[in-house]
């Protein structure tokens, strides 16, 4: 930092060093804009895993990434990774037919227990009420028995772009929505 | 440093999870059949759940009021839980537990097997259990890619664990990739992604002999159910009458 002293030869310093701290002030606010990088891309949609309120029998759905497999009676129960629990009936092993799809945001694992589903989500055990198989509802939580599980950042397949990052421990990902993204740090590869 | 090890092995075990198996007719509890990946098991007013890293019981008495009540580190990447004649049996990647249930339905560690002396190429594997006549029948893959680096295995190994404190291994098969398995009244039914399930005669538990294949899908899961073999591809219901196992009959796939 100068000392302005006035002088012939100091007034001309004096003028540069004011266009200078005009030039330094003006780049830091134009650098500071230039910066913030605005784009359109993916935000995830996140549910609390304390949440149970996505928890509920719907209607039957293809098979898309299965997992666990339980037979209880003349039903089948399979695991749709992350998702939930196809429940079909065999009571005709050459003609099942897949009856409901159970949707348990967050579940890989699974057991029955009489009229109890013992289902995931990624953190907590949910005990479940499945005395009627077209309603059922939560009825307890196993409280933190799963670390979350380790989920690269990923956004849907088809999608290109910037993201913003989903960290496992925030919740239970349900999907992703479009919106604009201020300095997003994920890009798809 | 150690955290990001642990992630790394998490992701490594994630990448393989999607290949799923099972069967059992061992694992029955009032009627609820489980696969032979399965993780989570009730007998009687217990809940036994294997974590990533851990083995939990919860008392169920009250379902709607379940209390955990015993916690157990054990190692990591555990993926099975197996319920034999009063034993719990745990798969790791690398490893086989053996518990026996006391009477408080607490687990308690009689034996900890390791399928390989090498560290490092251990943590790829996939290893569910099934047990039948003190025989253990265990599978162990790769997911056939890079996480692997220093070898593809590949193979059913029978261990012998009627001490449960000294199982020994007796035999080892190569099989191109297989998964969960389970056995009916005299043979060995094995999940495998390449040559679809595979048969063995197990007259002598000791020795499984390979006898035929049902290939042209990729075999994950399969559940034994009395006369009823059914098998889960990733996209598929495959189910067999098994009432003549030397007669083995297709009955129906089903695309779901």
């Amino acid at each position: 930092m100068k000392i302005l002293i006035h002088s012939p030869t100091d007034n001309l310093k004096h003028s540069i060093s004011i266009f200078y701290a005009i030039f330094i002030l003006f780049s830091i606010c134009s650098c500071h804009k230039a910066e913030d990088f605005i784009v359109e891309g993916l935000v995830p949609i996140v549910i609390g895993f304390d949440d149970d309120s996505k928890v509920k029998s719907s209607a039957s759905r293809p098979f898309v990434n299965t997992g666990k497999i339980v037979s209880v009676g003349n039903y089948i129960f399979i695991n749709e990774e992350g998702i939930g629990i196809h429940v079909i009936d065999n009571t005709i092993p050459t003609a099942p037919i897949n009856l409901y799809f159970w949707e348990i945001p967050g579940n890989f694992e699974f057991t029955i227990d009489g009229a109890f589903l013992f289902a995931d989500n990624s953190r907590h055990i949910f005990v479940i009420d499945i005395t009627d198989y077209q309603q059922i509802s939560v009825v307890d939580i196993i409280k933190d028995v799963y670390e979350p599980r380790f989920l690269e950042p990923t956004a849907p397949a088809d999608f290109q772009g910037w993201f913003q990052c989903f960290d496992a421990n925030s919740g239970i990902l349900l999907g992703w929505e479009k919106k604009i993204l201020t300095n997003p740090l994920c890009h798809t590869r | 440093m150690q955290k990001f090890f642990i992630s790394l092995i998490v992701m490594i075990s994630l990448f393989e999870l999607n290949c799923t198996a099972s069967s059992d007719i061992g694992s029955e509890s009032g009627g609820t059949s489980v696969g032979s990946y399965a993780t989570m098991l009730t007998i009687g007013k217990k809940l036994y759940a294997v974590t990533d890293t851990e083995i939990i019981t919860i008392d169920i008495t009250d379902a709607k009021n379940s209390k955990k009540l015993d916690v157990q580190e054990l190692g990591f990447s555990i993926e099975s839980l197996y319920h034999y004649n009063g034993l719990l049996f745990v798969g790791s990647a690398s490893q086989m537990y053996i518990f026996s249930i006391g009477v408080d339905g607490i687990p308690r560690r009689e034996s900890t097997t390791t399928y390989f002396q090498l560290w490092g190429r251990d943590i790829c594997s996939h290893d569910p259990i099934v047990v039948k006549d003190n025989i253990a029948y265990v599978t162990l893959s790769t997911s056939g890619v890079s996480d692997c680096t220093f070898r593809q295995f590949n193979e059913l190994r029978v261990y012998d664990v009627s001490d449960v404190r000294n199982p020994k291994l007796i035999s080892t098969t190569p099989m191109s990739l297989p998964k969960g398995l389970g056995y009916g009244k005299s043979k060995l039914y094995v999940c495998d992604q390449v040559d679809g399930l595979v048969v063995f005669d197990i007259t002598d538990p000791a020795k499984p002999i390979r006898e035929i294949n049902f290939s042209g899908f990729e075999a994950f899961d399969l559940i034994v159910k009395g006369n009823l073999l059914m098998v889960v591809s990733a996209k598929a219901l495959h189910q067999y009458d098994i009432s003549d196992e030397n007669n083995i009959t297709f009955l129906a796939k089903i695309d779901l």
